[in-house]
């Protein structure tokens, strides 16, 4: 496949996001924080009702990257994201991704979720490297 | 401020779980899967008393040095990178390395902002 700068990767869809997922990856992930389980804890710390993890979207951004860029042929050196505003069960998130940089035999991925309202929710960015050289 | 914790072998199954949790369609391991080496973070945050119904999870950063792996025993060593207030925030970095058999394999970085009720900022 040939590379460059600004190509979209495939879109992808997650959701909706239950509260049992949210229950399910918590107790996958360990994550003991009670935002994500808890309606009455949630309302306290200002939200109307329990949140997902920022981290269940940077699975999803993951998921994303290894959809296009598969294990076997590349690996990720970098990869960092942004939680930009709050996802809330019944979500259906779209996550897009761009080619941000093309370098001999690598790629800075850009990566964004958006949720129905067409908010970014979630940035990130990657950095691919294939781990056999590309043909000239 | 450190600590130390080494882990149960990772399974096929534990890999298995994760994807499922996570609705991840793609082949291989998955590039989060170290989110689960977090819960040193969580002690750490609590011993700087941060209040965690006001804390903010706002970036967070991997760097792979070596794949992870079915069969590695992971050992982990978290730290607080940075704590400082500013304008009745605190914003705390937390460094957590995954390493196994002595060699380092991912580094993630979890950056924290914790809204300060008044009278307790500087």
């Amino acid at each position: 496949m040939i590379w460059s700068e600004g190509q979209s990767l495939e879109e992808i869809k997650k959701g909706p996001i239950s509260e049992e997922l949210l229950k399910q990856y918590a107790e996958t992930a360990r994550d003991p924080n009670p935002i994500h389980l808890d309606p009455e804890f949630a309302k306290a710390a200002g939200f109307p009702s329990v949140i997902a993890h920022g981290m269940l979207s940077m699975a999803f951004l993951a998921d994303a990257i290894r959809l296009n860029f598969p294990e076997s042929e590349f690996k990720v050196e970098r990869f960092s994201a942004r939680f930009r505003k709050v996802t809330f069960p019944g979500s259906v998130l779209t996550v897009k991704g761009k080619i941000k940089k093309v370098e001999s035999d690598s790629v800075v991925l850009l990566l964004s979720i958006e949720n129905e309202a067409g908010e970014v929710t979630t940035s990130g960015e990657a950095q691919v490297v294939a781990k056999r050289p590309r043909p000239a | 401020m450190v600590k130390a914790l080494v882990l149960k072998t990772i399974t096929e199954e534990d890999i298995e779980l994760f994807k499922k949790a996570t609705l991840t369609g793609s082949n291989g391991f998955p590039l989060t899967f170290a989110t689960q080496y977090r819960e040193l973070e969580f002690d750490l945050l609590k011993e700087i008393k941060a209040d965690i119904r006001q804390l903010l999870h706002t970036d967070q950063i991997y760097i792979y040095h070596e794949p992870l792996k079915a069969g590695d025993v992971p050992e982990i060593t978290t730290r607080i990178k940075e704590n400082k207030e500013k304008r009745g925030m605190q914003f705390v970095v937390l460094e957590t390395i995954v390493s196994s058999g002595g060699r380092k394999k991912v580094t993630s970085e979890a950056q924290m902002v914790i809204r300060l009720k008044q009278g307790e900022s500087e």
